[in-house]
């Protein structure tokens, strides 16, 4: 279940669009990261629950099953390993209900690829964090939204 | 903001049913009052007709009154120089009349004196039948006590004694003990009567109704008038006779014949007679204002179930464009980047990029193309300039530029159009409906498929062909996806980024070279969806 401290970390890629996997794929290799790319929801869920990646990066508007119902399903499996949405869809209630699902971090196309390279590297050094007292690194990420504030705020927290 | 639209729907609903109920109150308000006043003008109106009818029975007792006062008075002077003396013969019967006053003289027909205690009958002038006789010795005691006007001193009676008709008019003295004792009077020719009320009821003098009510209504006009006597028979009749609701009867008075006076008003008159005219039945108009209601709240309700419609297509629409424009920028601007940076690990990557870039640039500018098209249309100011085209080549350009998007789902393109066929279409406008039946082909085909472009030339029309592979389009749907900013029930949450104008550019470009666009099944061996252009060739 726990990635080898060790090896590379690895990553999977849930995008349909094959130019734009192409070049995350390229984007990530060369940050040494090993990466894995799955064309649809069906396949993405059914690698991440069998891999069991270190990050996930999940486009939204997938053919079959899309990213929100993918997300949800990892989530409800137990699946604690970040998720970062790319996604084209920039609306706050996407976002929201994004984050609420479970993801923990949000990026809307077109993206600097520094700064998603930067958000994974992040996301990455958040789960290996908790690592040293011993608890396991997965990390559940929840979300509560303030209807009244019409704030969100993401935390991640330990799993018990 | 869609919880906002339902509300504001819900309220103007309301206010629509709101509306339409209290058009259906006033209707009927409306409806109740126009009732109540025709009713209460048809009272007045039968109101009117009464004092109409007793206005004639009160003239025509005046009038009798006054013709037989004269004779009856000229009687008792006789009876009273020589109380044992005949009466009087009707020529002998000396009496004035006014000059404008109807004379009875030509119709008396015998005079008499009658003992009522004795019932000894004596007469003088024209012999009296037998049942005459008797009919006066039976009556005249009984008519005395029962009917005689002992203030007006005198009695009438119209009888008919054996088919015979007879008029009498009589006074009685009093003996010295104040008992009603001798009957003077005469007989006359009931035919006397009509001249009587041919004058009594000149409308020279005399008007139906009281002149403050009646306004500027001729008199002639106003109605007519019947008088019966107790056996039903007419006794006079009106030169005009009017029929109308509005009649009624009254009683001359029995002391004067016992006869009828029937008036009845003109139905057009009744008008003049109430203030304001008589109500005019307000159902039509009313009926008429409840229709337009109702259609007014049906266009409405449409209006409103269009405009909430078009919102959210609309609002598909922007977050469709948004989401159309997003992706290729993403990519154009992920892979400069990643070339700015120089982090490309070979040659073969490096270019890659590169085609990348350039053919998403080529998808965003015919994406801008499209929403050009499409705002120029809305705006009504989309024209084109039809030249010879010839189609092979220009499809071949266009195939050329979009095989790599289609490679990119590695969708193959295969087209068959004839070298020869030239139309006159403006190229530009061709490039761009191509574009976008390309464009649909690969985003909603299955991956891999092959898309088939084909033209023909039968008839003078040339037909260009896009088919594809997918899921075809149910033909409920047919025409509805030509709608701008419709979209398949199924592709509007889907993966596929769309905009919905794309077969709406397709369509109006084919209108304004004169042609069609239609979508069919593709033939029996294909499965999928065929769109075809026809132009004018």
């Amino acid at each position: 279940m726990i990635a080898p401290a060790t090896g590379p970390k690895r990553i999977l890629v849930i995008e349909d669009n094959p130019d734009l996997a192409y070049g995350l794929r390229n984007n990530l290799e060369i940050e040494g990261y090993e990466v894995e790319v799955a064309k649809d929801g069906t396949r993405g869920l059914s690698r991440a629950r069998t891999a069991n990646p270190d990050l996930v990066v999940l486009d939204l508007m997938l053919p079959g099953m899309d990213g929100f119902r993918v997300l949800r399903a990892l989530r409800e499996d137990g699946h604690g390993m970040p998720v970062l949405i790319l996604t084209a869809r920039g609306e706050e209630a996407d976002k929201v209900r994004g984050l609420r699902l479970g993801a923990d971090d949000y990026v809307t196309k077109p993206f600097g690829v520094l700064e998603l390279l930067a958000r994974i590297e992040a996301l990455l050094r958040r789960v290996v964090a908790p690592k040293k007292n011993g608890g396991p690194p997965r990390s559940s990420a929840t979300s509560k939204y303030s209807r009244r504030r019409g704030r969100c705020y993401a935390t991640a927290r330990r799993s018990p | 903001m869609t919880r906002f639209r339902v509300r504001r729907g819900a309220v103007v609903a309301v206010l629509l049913v709101l509306a339409f109920g209290v058009a259906v109150a006033l209707a009927v308000q409306a409806y109740q009052t126009a009732g109540d006043h025709r009713a209460q003008a048809d009272r007045v109106l039968r109101d009117y007709a009464r004092l109409a009818a007793a206005r004639v029975a009160i003239r025509t007792a005046t009038d009798m009154y006054y013709a037989v006062k004269s004779p009856l008075k000229a009687l008792q002077l006789a009876h009273e120089t020589a109380p044992h003396h005949a009466t009087p013969k009707p020529r002998d019967l000396h009496f004035d009349v006014m000059e404008h006053e109807f004379s009875i003289a030509p119709y008396i027909r015998f005079t008499f004196r009658m003992d009522l205690t004795t019932k000894d009958l004596q007469t003088s002038g024209e012999q009296v039948p037998a049942p005459v006789r008797t009919w006066l010795i039976d009556t005249l005691p009984v008519h005395t006590r029962t009917v005689y006007d002992t203030s007006w001193h005198m009695g009438t009676v119209l009888g008919q004694p054996g088919g015979d008709r007879r008029y009498v008019a009589y006074t009685v003295l009093r003996d010295r003990d104040g008992v009603l004792r001798t009957a003077l009077g005469f007989e006359a020719n009931p035919t006397a009567l009509t001249p009587l009320i041919v004058q009594a009821t000149d409308t020279q003098k005399f008007a139906l109704l009281p002149r403050p009510l009646t306004g500027g209504v001729g008199y002639d006009s106003m109605g007519s008038i019947i008088i019966t006597d107790s056996y039903g028979v007419d006794v006079y009749r009106s030169a005009v006779q009017y029929t109308s609701p509005f009649t009624a009867r009254d009683t001359i008075g029995t002391d004067m014949g016992a006869l009828f006076a029937h008036a009845t008003l003109r139905a057009e008159v009744a008008d003049q007679l109430i203030i304001g005219g008589l109500p005019k039945s307000r159902l039509p108009l009313i009926l008429s204002l409840l229709g337009l209601t109702a259609a007014l709240i049906g266009t409405a309700l449409f209006q409103l179930r269009r405009e909430s419609q078009l919102t959210r297509l609309r609002t598909d629409f922007i977050s469709g464009v948004s989401h159309e424009l997003r992706t290729p920028l993403a990519q154009i601007r992920m892979f400069s980047e990643t070339l700015t940076l120089g982090r490309v690990r070979s040659e073969e990557e490096r270019r890659r990029s590169l085609a990348i870039i350039d053919q998403e640039a080529r998808r965003l500018t015919h994406l801008v193309e499209n929403l050009l098209h499409f705002s120029r249309s809305e705006r009504q100011t989309a024209h084109i300039a039809p030249e010879p085209t010839a189609l092979a080549p220009l499809v071949q350009e266009v195939i050329d530029g979009f095989a790599p998007l289609a490679a990119a789902r590695g969708v193959t393109l295969a087209a068959s159009v004839p070298e020869d066929l030239v139309v006159p279409a403006d190229p530009g406008a061709v490039r761009q409906m191509l574009l976008n039946l390309l464009d649909n082909a690969v985003k909603y085909g299955p991956a891999s498929q092959e898309v088939r472009i084909g033209a023909t030339l039968e008839n003078g029309v040339a037909r260009l062909w896009v088919a594809d592979r997918g899921p075809g389009i149910p033909r409920a749907d047919r025409e509805r996806v030509w709608e701008r900013f419709w979209r398949l029930e199924r592709d509007r949450d889907s993966s596929v980024a769309g905009s919905g104008i794309g077969l709406a550019v397709v369509r109006e470009l084919a209108d304004l070279h004169h042609g069609r666009a239609w979508i069919d099944d593709g033939g029996p061996d294909a499965s999928g969806t065929r769109v075809v252009i026809e132009l004018p060739a």
